[in-house]
């Protein structure tokens, strides 16, 4: 095995394609992609090989994203209206749930310590990241194939509440650093954990797809 | 005939490039081919992209090769333009024969 050939590209630029490349692609674009890599960097050395790759990846997923929405907008466009109610509607219950939990404490337990409220908030906060995950996996499930580019079309729509919220809670105080940052988790946490819910669905149907090898007519 | 039957112009240099490649067309020698002939930096996502529009509308097909350990066991994506692509770039070539028929292209504006 030449020097070349035991290089490998950079691993997130590997991921970033792993993402956004369809199934039925899945050995055609970066099996391409790594046979040229090890071309480059074979003739023109590896920091240019990495450069050649990160290069490509980033227009391919360019490409790949905008040939996904050319291809089937209906569905993808189901899939942001479906998405965005269903986190609208999964908001809705997490803050219900708040709502009524602060309510039953207030009016059933005297005395409540700091160290409960950051649990209830800490549980709270982890309920509505495992709402948000689970609207990940669903739209995922939803959208066969394209499955990132819906969840991040719904994830970039959801945004916009998002830093809405997040001025809103900044807006006419400073608050020191700990209190933004926990704010802006509480605010982005949620997008962070629909996409981490869609990659968990696109590595496990990945793994169970194999693709169908078929021959010269 | 509807205006869908005439290839784009980058949809043009692929099947061009499929065409002069004939049985080792794939992404890689694709990409290199136009690259090469044209002297036009294109990426394996633009030339997927493409490759998938003409295989929707029937111009080329394609078959999985065997993986090779240099490609990280992945196979090659080989791909033949059909008898309909063939009669789609003569049409193309017509109308742009046609179209230049009499101009002076050597002409500055």
């Amino acid at each position: 095995m030449t020097q070349a050939s035991s290089v490998q590209p950079p691993r997130v630029a590997v991921w970033l394609l792993d993402l956004f490349t369809p199934y039925e692609q899945t050995e055609s674009i970066p099996g391409d992609l790594l046979e040229e890599f090890s071309d480059v960097a074979a003739k023109s050395g590896v920091a240019y090989a990495r450069r050649w790759y990160w290069r490509q990846s980033v227009r391919t997923v360019f490409h790949l994203v905008r040939s996904g929405f050319r291809v089937a907008p209906w569905s993808i466009a189901g899939a942001v209206v479906g998405g965005v109610l269903l986190v609208q509607l999964g908001h809705a219950f997490t803050e219900g749930g708040i709502r009524t939990w602060n309510e039953f404490l207030s009016h059933h337990v005297h005395r409540v310590s700091h160290f409960d409220l950051f649990l209830m908030n800490s549980g709270m906060y982890l309920w509505r990241l495992t709402v948000s995950m689970l609207i990940g996996c669903i739209i995922a499930l939803a959208c066969k194939s394209r499955e990132m580019l819906a969840t991040i079309t719904v994830s970039l729509v959801c945004s916009i509440q998002a830093v809405t919220g997040f001025w809103t809670f900044l807006h006419g105080w400073s608050p020191p650093l700990p209190i933004v940052l926990v704010g802006a988790l509480y605010s982005f946490g949620g997008l962070f954990a629909m996409l981490i819910g869609c990659g968990i669905v696109r590595k496990y149907r990945f793994r169970s797809l194999r693709p169908d090898i078929v021959g010269p007519n | 005939m509807s205006s869908r039957d005439y290839l784009g112009e980058f949809e043009h240099i692929v099947v061009l490039a499929l065409l002069r490649l004939s049985d080792q067309a794939y992404g890689v020698t694709v990409r290199q081919e136009i690259e090469v002939r044209t002297g036009r930096a294109v990426s394996i996502g633009a030339i997927y992209a493409t490759l998938g529009r003409l295989e929707t509308k029937g111009y080329v097909n394609s078959y999985l090769g065997d993986p090779t350990p240099e490609r990280g066991g992945r196979s090659k994506r080989f791909f033949r333009v059909t008898a309909k692509g063939v009669a789609a770039v003569n049409r193309t070539h017509r109308a742009l024969r046609s179209m230049t028929e009499g101009l002076r292209l050597a002409r500055s504006y």
